[in-house]
C-alpha cells in the first residue's frame, strides 16, 4: 500500500471485487484495466488543499472491509474461487470526475466511495447501490413501474387467491397508439418521457390495489383483483378519456402536447366462467389488445373468451335446439 | 395395497331446487338398506341441508376437519345402521363466507384428509351444491361417476346442458348419468332427457346416458316436512317404487365396475402434483 498523502480535502476510495465478477478475471484484463486507471488518474484534474476528516489510510480500510463484507468468497462454474479486494484511495477525485473518467474510458464494475462519507457510515453509498439494484430486479427503471417477472408473480398469486375464494379477476393488456412514430418525430428522449408520463397518469387514476406493469417496450399489463370484465373495461375507458383530454408530452418547446391513447384488451376470471390458466390468460388478454388495434385504437376489447360467461355458455342456437326438440 | 372397492358418485344439477339432496339422501338410504355401506358427504359449502332432511343438528362439520381441528371419525356422523352396514354423514360447513375464505383448495384438501376413510365404505355420494361454481364444478369432477339430476323444466334443461358443457370444457369429463326427477307424465320424462341428451350430442358430442326417474309425488314433501327420508316413511310410494329402482341399477353398476375401479382411489386427485401431498408421500 503506498503511502498516502494526507493533506486533501477530497478523495475517493476505489475498490473493485475480481471475485464478485461472474467469471474468474483474466489476468490480463486486470493489468489493462489497472493500466488505464494509472492513465487517467495521472491527467485528472485534482484539487489540493488542506485536510478535514479521518485519514485517508484509516477510511480506505474500513471501506475495503465494507466491501469486502458486501463480496463474500464467490463460486464459480461449481468451484469456490479465491477472489482479492483491490483498494486504493485517490486523493482529490470526487465522484463526479470519477464518473466522468469512467465513461470515457469505459471502466465497468468499479465502486468508488467518497472518502469524507467512510467516518458517518462507510455502507451507505453501497446501501444505496444495492437497493436500486434489487428494486430494478422488480421494476423496470425507466417508469419505476413493476416490471414482468414481478407481475407474473403476482398475477399467479392472484388468480389463486380468486380461485380460492371464488372471487372475480381482471387482466388487461394495454399497447400505447402511434408510439412508434412518437419516436420516430420526437426522439427517443421523447418516448421515454412519454412512457413515464403514462406511467404516472396511470398510476394515479387507477385503484390502490390495481398492478400495473410495463410489459416490454410500449405494452403493459394490468391486474385487477377483485373486478369484473365489464367493471375493468369501464375503469379503463374512464382512464382512456381522461388520457385523450390531457396532453402529458410536450411535442416542443412552444407548449404544444401530444395526447397519449391506448388501445387495451380485457379478460376476465370469476366464479362464473372459471378460472383459465395464467398462460391462457395472457393469451386473451393479448388478442383482446390485438383486435382494439386493429380495429383503430384508442379503445378496449373485451376477450370474446369468457367475457360474458353465463351468455356465452348456452348460446342462441344451443337454446333452441333444448326447447323445441322433437322426435 | 387392497384393491379398492368404493364406488363415488357426485349428485349433480345444473339449477337449484330441483330436489337433488333429498334423491341423494335417498338413494344412500335405499343403497344402505340393500346392504352397502354409505357415507353422504354434503358438498354444498353454502347452503347445506342434508343434515335439515335427517332432522339432526351436527356439532361439528367438515369446516372443523379442512381446519385440522378434528379427525375425519370425529365429524362424520352416523344415520342409521342396517344390520350392521353403516349409513353415515359428513355435514357440510354452513356459512359461505368461512367457506370461501380459506387459504386452501377445498376439493383437494378433503381429498387429502378423507383418504383413509373413504375405503371404509363401499359408496360415498357427494352431494354438490347446485350451478357451476369452481367448487361445484371440482367435486363432479372428482367422482367416478356423476349423476345430474333434472326436472322437465326449460331452465333445469338449460342449465343441466351448461353444466354438462362446462365440464367437458374445463375438466375434460364427458360421462354423465341423467335422473329425471319430479315429472308428471311418462311422455315428459322421456322428452327431457330426449332433450338435454339431443343438444348434448348435437353440439358437444357427448352422450348422457339415462340412468332413472322419480315420479312427482307428494308424499315426498310430507317426509321432507316430517324430517326423514321418504323411502323409510313410504317405500310404496310412487317416488319410493322409483328411488328403488334407481338404486338397483346404481348397485348393479358397482358390481359390473368393480374390476375397472379397483386400482382407483375413491375420490380423483384433481391436482397430483401439489406440494402437500408430496411431502405427506415422502
Amino acid at each position: 500500500m503506498p503511502t498516502l498523502p494526507d493533506n486533501n480535502k477530497r478523495s475517493s476510495a476505489l475498490w473493485e471485487s475480481c471475485a464478485a465478477t461472474e467469471a474468474a478475471t483474466p489476468e490480463a484484463s486486470i493489468m489493462s484495466e489497472l493500466e488505464a486507471l494509472r492513465r487517467l488518474l495521472q491527467n485528472a484534474d485534482v484539487e489540493a488543499s488542506s485536510i478535514h476528516g479521518p485519514a485517508p489510510q484509516e477510511a480506505l480500510l474500513r471501506a475495503a472491509s465494507a466491501a469486502s463484507r458486501q463480496c463474500p468468497s464467490q463460486t464459480f462454474a461449481g468451484q469456490s474461487v479465491p477472489g482479492l479486494l483491490i483498494a486504493k484511495a485517490f486523493p482529490g477525485i470526487t465522484p463526479e470526475v470519477w464518473n466522468r473518467l469512467c465513461r470515457e474510458c469505459g471502466l465497468k464494475g468499479w465502486a468508488a466511495l467518497p472518502l469524507e462519507s467512510c467516518e458517518a457510515n462507510p455502507l451507505e453509498p453501497l446501501v444505496r447501490q444495492l437497493e436500486r439494484a434489487a428494486f430494478g430486479r422488480d421494476h423496470d427503471l425507466l417508469t419505476s413501474l413493476p416490471n414482468r417477472t414481478f407481475f407474473e408473480r403476482m398475477l399467479r398469486q392472484e388468480m389463486e387467491r380468486a380461485g380460492n375464494t371464488g372471487g372475480s379477476i381482471s387482466l388487461a393488456m394495454l399497447d400505447l397508439d402511434g408510439f412508434t412514430a412518437l419516436n420516430k418525430s420526437f426522439g427517443q428522449e421523447a418516448g421515454d418521457r412519454a412512457l413515464q408520463a403514462f406511467a404516472g397518469y396511470f398510476t394515479a387514476h387507477c385503484k390502490s390495489y390495481d398492478v400495473i406493469a410495463r410489459w416490454e417496450g410500449d405494452a403493459f399489463t394490468v391486474l385487477m383483483p377483485g373486478t369484473s370484465v365489464r367493471q375493468a373495461r369501464a375503469g379503463l375507458e374512464r382512464i382512456l378519456n381522461g388520457l385523450k383530454n390531457s396532453p402529458l408530452v410536450s411535442s416542443d418547446n412552444n407548449g404544444g402536447g401530444i395526447s397519449l391513447c391506448f388501445s387495451a384488451g380485457v379478460c376476465g376470471a370469476g366464479p362464473e366462467n372459471g378460472y383459465a390458466p395464467v398462460e391462457e390468460m395472457l393469451r386473451q388478454a393479448e388478442d383482446a389488445m390485438l383486435e382494439a388495434r386493429k380495429t383503430g385504437g384508442a379503445r378496449v376489447c373485451l376477450s370474446p373468451d369468457g367475457s360474458d360467461p353465463l351468455q356465452a355458455l348456452v348460446g342462441c342456437d344451443e337454446k333452441q335446439f333444448l326447447f323445441n326438440f322433437r322426435e | 395395497m387392497a384393491d379398492n372397492t368404493t364406488l363415488s358418485i357426485a349428485v349433480l344439477s345444473g339449477k337449484g331446487g330441483v330436489g337433488k339432496s333429498n334423491l341423494t339422501l335417498n338413494l344412500g338410504y335405499v343403497l344402505n338398506a340393500l346392504g352397502n355401506k354409505v357415507l353422504l358427504v354434503d358438498c354444498d359449502m353454502g347452503l347445506a341441508n342434508l343434515d335439515v332432511l335427517l332432522g339432526i343438528t351436527p356439532k361439528h362439520d367438515v369446516g372443523a376437519l379442512l381446519a385440522d381441528e378434528m379427525a375425519p371419525t370425529d365429524v362424520i356422523v352416523p344415520i342409521s345402521q342396517n344390520g350392521g352396514h353403516a349409513f353415515d354423514l359428513l355435514p357440510a360447513s354452513s356459512g359461505i363466507l368461512e367457506a370461501s375464505e380459506t387459504q386452501y383448495n377445498i376439493p383437494d384438501r378433503l381429498v387429502d384428509k378423507l383418504r383413509e376413510t373413504l375405503s371404509a365404505y363401499d359408496y360415498v355420494l357427494l352431494d354438490v351444491g347446485a350451478g357451476i361454481s369452481p367448487l361445484a364444478l371440482s367435486f363432479g369432477a372428482m367422482a367416478m361417476l356423476r349423476l345430474v339430476v333434472i326436472t322437465p323444466e326449460p331452465t333445469s334443461l338449460t342449465d343441466s346442458y351448461a353444466l354438462i358443457k362446462v365440464m367437458a370444457s374445463r375438466y375434460s369429463v364427458r360421462d354423465h348419468f341423467v335422473v329425471v326427477n319430479n315429472y308428471e307424465s311418462e311422455q315428459e320424462e322421456r322428452m327431457a332427457h330426449k332433450r338435454l341428451a339431443a343438444a348434448c350430442e348435437h353440439f358437444l358430442g357427448i352422450a348422457p346416458s339415462a340412468m332413472g326417474a322419480v315420479r312427482s309425488d307428494p308424499r315426498v314433501s310430507e317426509a321432507v316436512r316430517a324430517q326423514k327420508p321418504f323411502y323409510e316413511l313410504y317405500p310404496e310410494c310412487p317416488a319410493g317404487q322409483d328411488i328403488a329402482e334407481l338404486a338397483r341399477k346404481v348397485n348393479a353398476m358397482r358390481v359390473a365396475m368393480l374390476g375397472r375401479i379397483a386400482s382407483l382411489t375413491p375420490l380423483r386427485d384433481l391436482h397430483p402434483s401439489r406440494p402437500e401431498t408430496l411431502q405427506k408421500n415422502s
